[in-house]
């Protein structure tokens, strides 16, 4: 019974080290994008951002950077199991300042974003589908 | 080999300890009753798709309508024009006719306790007690009695006449109507549907495939004006479809009126659960096929916004409204697909395909497509009924019996003439029911048939239909000849398959799996092998033949439609009990206190948009599944007459997926009541702050220790919310500390930091800080100044020497470049401070302070060298 247990153990470990999450390498404000492909390789597109041509925007499959002056400012990748209840949020930061804002979209969609400016982190939540869609790493302000 | 292990086996009992032969004999045993359960398990399964609970209910429920006195009393009275056309019957008789027939196949005669604006449901049939049920607070908002009345067509009559609408009898049954055949409500306390749009509704509840109704994710239509003035529709999460009141007379023309309209309702099947897990319109299939990419983005005031690109060219889109995002194009592309299939095959094949096989089941409503489709029907309908002609017109030239058993071949190769025109005779009155069904039961089925625009069609149904099944007769004819009495056997074990088996069963026993089409296909043709098989030895290729035509039959989408409808059916009177059930473990949930602050599980129920607190979260999950479990125990009756019912108990499988179905609307129910809850919360929230607000800027502002000792904006609004925090309401449901701060908490702070004492005390500790940090700074740096010229004037000495010139050259330029640096890190100490953000303003003062101190030292080292020299 032990030996199974290890050897469950063991094939999570293997299976957390395999796949290194955005989230666990990126800082946003701090990292820079060679850092980001170092580890993560080349992106599978870069475009101008639709702010303007500072900003550049840098796609992988599943998360991408927006990059400025070659500073890493935010990540955005999807939620990953619980992370896709909006409910784990905000009972995970429920002493964390937070702000919802309704995000005006062109379509008809229904989407919020929760905010929690200390943690450097948002969600956006589709309500429709009644679950998070993106999770947004950012600088966190104070 | 058989002696040795015979040996073996001998020498093995001997020598092994007594212990070790009874934990063999354990252990095989264990294996044998394993084997056993296994075979067993297998064995059931097999069987248990045979007749599903389902569809034995379904039988007794519809022969109980013609024994039971209840239903009797309500059976509508016979259509008096037989094949009257479907898009005709939208008068009050017709409708009333309709909605009879409607109501009678969700009718359990089950009564519906409770009580509702002085109607006692209970003497209400099920449907119109459900509908109150659910849908009670988009009836009347008001107080309004309606006691006087004896259903629901009466309360809706009342609503419309109070308005002074005309027709409102016929208006009222096509909102029942619509209610029936969608399962969802229009909404009479917005502003009224008018005779017309309701009518336009009625054509899409009729045109449109049943799949895109009674869905979870829509409840009701509201006529509403939309804030952003561009939208035509908007879903919301709560299941309400707001129509923008100006959307629905934007175009005259019938057909038009239609596109329009699906434009506007079709927001509601993208995310058709039924269909497919996530939204079509978010699919990498649809995304790539319309080449639509979205581009995010997240601002330095962290608002995230995002666009829908798309590839400069137009020929994927249909109108101005679907180039908005790919929903826009999707639901454009669908009601014009269906509404204005010529204009929208423009479009191409790959677009066209995509939208016909995920949402009309590979149907085409063009001349064409429709000609196909009227056609495909009409050969199924004749597949059904073929063998039962045959051996109608055989009956009445052989002695089939005889034949079938003495197997001969011989006997039928000398069919002659007489049967064959037995058979040639029936087609002309058979055609004739065709037609009739088709103008009866298919929208578009008398524009098909009488009408100029699909004449070069519609010319050739008749035509094409009747060599069809003539066709058909004579290689029925050809096969008798050649297969002889098989395809007798052949006919009659089709028939008695297709009568025995239940594809409902089927599906359902494929439904916990992911592969559900690919496992309701598979197990299909196993079950069909099997019964073949068991109905005695067919040649090969006229099994194939036969096994073919039996799972045309059943085709996946057709069956899973199907089977879902009568589903739903069967479950439909547990539904008022599920809420009810619901409502109360929702309360009891809601009493119950609790510090739990970690959830144990986000499924089935996790609040959605709302914060719940944790323990109420785990409180309803924990409840949910033995709730649904304790209801579904109780069978559903069926009763024939006073002294005969009968229970139907569902089987494993069908109760595994009866209990998700029940567990899913139990889900909707929770998240309407945290909905309704939180408002309330909310509500009285709002009240509690705008009355207590002064109180707690007062607490926070006549707080002498607050006041001591504040010296920043920041700092002010973070001790303001900390101390105001404090006076937060304790135990609310819906909102946490970081919800309360962000909707009430700030503004508080935000009037704190705007209070003249506090701004004097902030400015007079920052007076007072900066005061004591310019000082502290500016003695470091003279020190660290003189300390440096010092240093300057030791190295390049003012003595009179031969390097006198040279050296004071040197000793400026190095009385320059200690300035220099000493300055920069003096200013970067400033910046990186921890007082830095608050004296930031401050730093042009420190640097004149500086550059005084400078000329100051320098000046005073002058006049000491003029002295010196």
């Amino acid at each position: 019974m032990e030996y199974w247990k290890i050897s469950f153990l063991f094939i999570i470990l293997l299976n957390s080290g395999c796949s290194k999450h955005v989230a666990q390498i990126i800082v946003p404000g701090h990292s820079t994008i060679h850092e980001a492909i170092e580890e993560f390789g080349n992106p599978k597109n870069i475009r101008v951002s639709q702010l303007g041509p500072e900003e550049e925007v840098f796609e992988w499959d599943d998360f991408e950077l927006i990059v400025e002056k070659k500073l890493v400012k935010s990540y955005l990748r999807n939620p990953v199991d619980q992370e896709i209840h909006l409910q784990y949020w905000r009972n995970k930061y429920h002493d964390a300042p937070s702000e919802q804002k309704i995000v005006r979209t062109p379509a008809s969609e229904e989407l919020l974003q929760l905010v929690f400016p200390t943690k450097g982190l948002s969600v956006v939540y589709d309500k429709k589908l009644s679950r998070v869609t993106r999770v947004i790493g950012h600088a966190a302000k104070y | 080999m058989l002696p040795n292990i015979k040996l073996w086996l001998k020498d093995f009992f001997k020598t092994t300890p007594v212990h070790f032969k009874w934990r063999l004999s354990a252990f095989v045993s264990l294996c044998a009753i394993t084997i056993v359960m296994m075979v067993t398990t297998i064995w059931s399964n097999q069987h248990d798709f045979k007749i599903s609970t389902f569809s034995r209910w379904e039988v007794a429920f519809q022969e109980s309508q013609q024994t039971n006195e209840y239903f009797q009393q309500r059976t509508p009275a016979s259509a008096s024009e037989q094949f009257s056309c479907l898009n005709q019957k939208n008068d009050t008789v017709s409708l009333k006719q309709e909605v009879m027939q409607l109501e009678m196949s969700y009718d359990s005669g089950k009564p519906v306790e409770g009580n509702w604006r002085g109607i006692n449901l209970a003497t209400l049939p099920t449907p119109q007690a459900q509908l109150i049920l659910d849908h009670g607070q988009y009836i009347a908002n008001n107080d309004k009695d309606f006691s006087h009345c004896r259903d629901v067509m009466c309360v809706f009559n009342d609503i419309y006449q109070s308005q002074q609408i005309d027709l409102s009898a016929e208006k009222s049954y096509l909102s029942y109507y619509w209610y029936l055949k969608t399962g969802s409500f229009i909404s009479l306390i917005d502003q009224h549907f008018s005779h017309a749009e309701l009518v336009n509704l009625w054509k899409l509840s009729q045109s449109l495939p049943e799949s895109f109704f009674f869905l979870p994710s829509f409840k009701v239509i509201r006529k509403v004006v939309i804030d952003d003035g561009s939208k035509c529709s908007e879903l919301k999460s709560s299941g309400e479809l707001h129509i923008q009141p100006n959307c629905l007379n934007l175009v005259s023309q019938d057909r038009n009126q239609l596109i329009q309209y699906a434009t506007i309702f079709l927001n509601v099947i993208d995310e058709n659960k039924l269909i497919q897990k996530e939204a079509i319109s978010k699919s990498s299939d649809w995304l790539s096929l319309s080449e639509w990419k979205k581009q995010e983005h997240i601002n330095d005031q962290l608002v995230y916004s995002y666009k829908w690109n798309h590839t400069p060219s137009d020929e994927l889109f249909i109108s101005d409204f679907s180039k908005l995002s790919p929903l826009d194009h999707l639901v454009s592309s669908v009601a014009h697909f269906r509404y204005n299939p010529d204009g929208f095959f423009l479009l191409g094949q790959s677009l066209t395909s995509f939208i016909a096989k995920s949402f009309f089941e590979n149907n085409y409503f063009d001349g064409k497509g429709l000609h196909e489709k009227y056609l495909k029907f009409a050969n199924k309908t004749w597949d059904e009924l073929e063998s039962g002609f045959w051996v109608e017109c055989l009956n009445n030239h052989y002695d089939v019996d005889f034949i079938a058993k003495s197997k001969g071949q011989s006997q039928f190769q000398k069919l002659n003439s007489q049967l064959y025109a037995c058979m040639e005779n029936k087609i002309p009155s058979f055609v004739a029911k065709v037609m009739g069904h088709i103008k009866a039961q298919e929208s578009e089925g008398c524009d098909f048939l009488n009408n100029e625009q699909y004449k070069s069609y519609s010319a050739q149904f008749h035509e094409s239909l009747t060599k069809s099944i003539s066709k058909r007769i004579f290689k029925t004819h050809f096969d008798l000849e050649k297969w002889g009495v098989e395809v007798l056997i052949g006919y009659k074990i089709k028939n008695t398959v297709a009568d025995e088996l239940d594809p409902t069963a089927v599906y359902v026993s494929c439904t916990t799996r992911k592969d559900l089409e690919q496992c309701y296909e598979n197990r299909l043709s196993i079950h069909v092998d099997s019964m073949l098989k068991k109905h005695g030895k067919i040649h090969p290729s006229f099994s194939d033949q036969l096994k073919h035509e039996i799972t045309e039959r059943f085709q996946f989408k057709k069956i899973m439609v199907e089977a879902e409808s009568k589903i739903k059916r069967f479950l439909f009177p547990y539904y008022s009990q599920l809420r009810q059930v619901s409502q109360a473990t929702w309360k009891e949930c809601l009493s119950k206190t609790s510090s739990s602050s970690s959830i144990s599980s986000y499924s089935p129920f996790d609040g959605g948009e709302y914060f719940v607190q944790p323990h109420i979260l785990n409180c309803v999950n924990s409840k949910i599944h033995p709730m649904v479990g304790k209801i579904l125990n109780t069978p559903v009756v069926v009763q024939f007459d006073k002294k005969r019912q009968v229970a139907f108990d569902l089987k494993s499988g069908e109760k595994h997926y009866a209990h998700q179905h029940l567990v899913r609307r139990a889900t909707q129910y929770f998240n309407e009541f945290t909905a309704n809850e939180s408002e309330k919360e909310h509500k009285s929230l709002r009240d509690f702050f705008s009355s207590n607000s002064e109180n707690m800027i007062y607490k926070v502002v006549g707080d002498e220790y607050f006041l001591k000792n504040i010296f920043s904006q920041a700092q002010v609004k973070e001790r303001c919310l900390e101390i105001i925090s404090k006076y937060y309401p304790e135990n609310t449901n819906f909102h946490n500390k970081s919800i309360l701060q962000g909707n009430y908490g700030n503004s508080i702070c935000h009037e704190v930091l705007k209070n003249g004492k506090v701004q004097r005390a902030v400015a007079s500790t920052i007076e007072h800080e900066w005061s004591n940090v310019r000082q502290t700074m500016l003695k470091d740096f003279r020190v660290g100044y003189q300390q440096a010229i010092d240093d300057c004037y030791d190295r390049y000495p003012t003595k009179l020497s031969i390097d006198l010139v040279k050296n004071s050259q040197l000793r400026q330029k190095c009385l320059e470049s200690e300035h220099q640096e000493l300055s920069e890190k003096l200013l970067g100490n400033f910046r990186s401070s921890m007082q830095a953000e608050y004296f930031l303003s401050k730093e042009e003062e420190l640097r004149s302070a500086i550059l005084n101190i400078k000329q100051e030292i320098i000046q005073k080292m002058k006049s000491t060298e003029s002295l010196i020299r």
